[in-house]
């Protein structure tokens, strides 16, 4: 039997190795890769060094260790999800906007004019 | 750049000019109806803003002479009725009028609602209608009304006429990410300073079509909850000026 010391590193080192090649293939955004480069890290250093998790469980009055990987480890990804949904609403609102515009300058270039209504020259912007 | 001369012509006609907007969505039924009503109750141009139909409704508006926006991704009523607000503050029109495209507002009803507004009554008229509707409709208003303060009848009612300042406030990137041209552009609009008021109007039965809001109890549920937050997340200290 393997004790969980080895399990935690492959599990580490899993984890690592799957985001560095991600990142490496240029499969994620520079901007995104911070956040899963210092996930990365962290994995590796918990998967290969458990125990430099107890001290801070001490600290912090966990009575098992280990338990706070898993609370910080959801309240990372709590955060995560959230900052994603702020990204992904700021992209939709831009996704809207760009599809009505997009609409507007369509129906110019084709001369749609019913109405003998003619596209300006002006622009409303963004 | 400036204008060009006959382009300084078409925005100076554009001055007093109104510009009828209509969202569509599988409407090819009903558009050439609801088309042919507004004309004879008004010169008004007409946009119809085809929300990526899968039928021939952009093209039965177009053959009718109307202008078509066609929007390459479904956006929903609001985004639809947006793009054609933002297309009449481009080409500089004074009042912009929603209407639904499945029948339900009446022709007839457009200069009663236009009078209201040149004549200085508020910056934004509501087609108002509260006999229509569901319990259930009328339940969420009565929610509604007491959670924004507003004192609207109707605050569903997606006929409504606009002009430059309120259309100023609802063409912004704010007004879109909201889902719906009800409590969320009424509450957007009191916050940009603008006065609403309601003007009673009779409505008939969809020609085709059902509510997008009310089409069944998980879209309730869903629109209540949605709605609700709204409310909270824009809940802020403003004197109420609706009439």
């Amino acid at each position: 039997m393997i004790t969980h010391h080895t399990t935690s590193a492959i599990l580490g080192i899993a984890l690592a190795a799957a985001i560095f090649v991600l990142i490496r293939r240029d499969h994620l955004r520079i901007r995104y890769s911070v956040w899963w480069l210092a996930v990365a890290v962290s994995a590796l250093a918990l998967g290969l060094f458990p125990g430099l998790i107890d001290p801070a469980g001490n600290a912090l009055g966990v009575a098992y260790p280990p338990t706070l990987i898993i609370i910080l480890g959801l309240a990372a990804l709590l955060i995560k999800m959230l900052v994603m949904d702020i990204e992904y609403s700021r992209q939709e609102r831009n996704l809207r906007r760009l599809t009505q515009r997009l609409a507007i300058y369509e129906a110019g270039q084709q001369g749609d004019g019913g109405n003998g209504a003619r596209p300006s020259s002006e622009s409303t912007g963004k | 750049m400036a204008p060009n001369t006959s382009e300084t012509l078409s925005i100076a006609a554009k001055r007093d000019g109104v510009l009828i907007v209509i969202p569509a969505y599988n409407e090819e039924e009903s558009i050439v109806l609801v088309i042919e009503d507004i004309r004879q109750h008004s010169s008004a141009d007409i946009v119809v803003v085809d929300d990526c139909s899968s039928d021939r409704t952009a093209a039965v508006a177009r053959s009718n002479g109307v202008h078509v926006l066609s929007l390459a991704l479904r956006l929903g009523a609001w985004g639809a009725a947006q793009a054609g607000v933002r297309y009449a503050q481009r080409e500089h029109y004074q009042i912009v009028v929603t209407m639904d495209a499945d029948g339900q507002h009446l022709g007839g009803e457009l200069p009663g609602l236009l009078q209201r507004l040149q004549v200085g009554d508020g910056n934004v008229v509501i087609g108002s209608y509260p006999e229509r509707g569901s319990p259930a409709r009328k339940f969420a208003w009565r929610i509604f009304r007491a959670l924004t303060g507003f004192s609207f009848q109707d605050l569903t009612s997606g006929f409504r006429a606009y002009d430059r300042q309120a259309i100023a406030a609802i063409a912004s990137r704010e007004a879109s990410l909201i889902e719906y041209q009800d409590i969320g552009i009424l509450m957007l609009l009191r916050k940009a300073g603008a006065k609403v008021v309601e003007h009673p109007v009779s409505m008939r039965p969809r020609l085709s079509g059902a509510s997008h809001i009310f089409s069944s109890w998980l879209v309730v549920v869903l629109y209540m909850a949605e709605t609700l937050i709204l409310c909270l997340a824009r809940w802020h200290v403003h004197r109420i000026r609706n009439a």
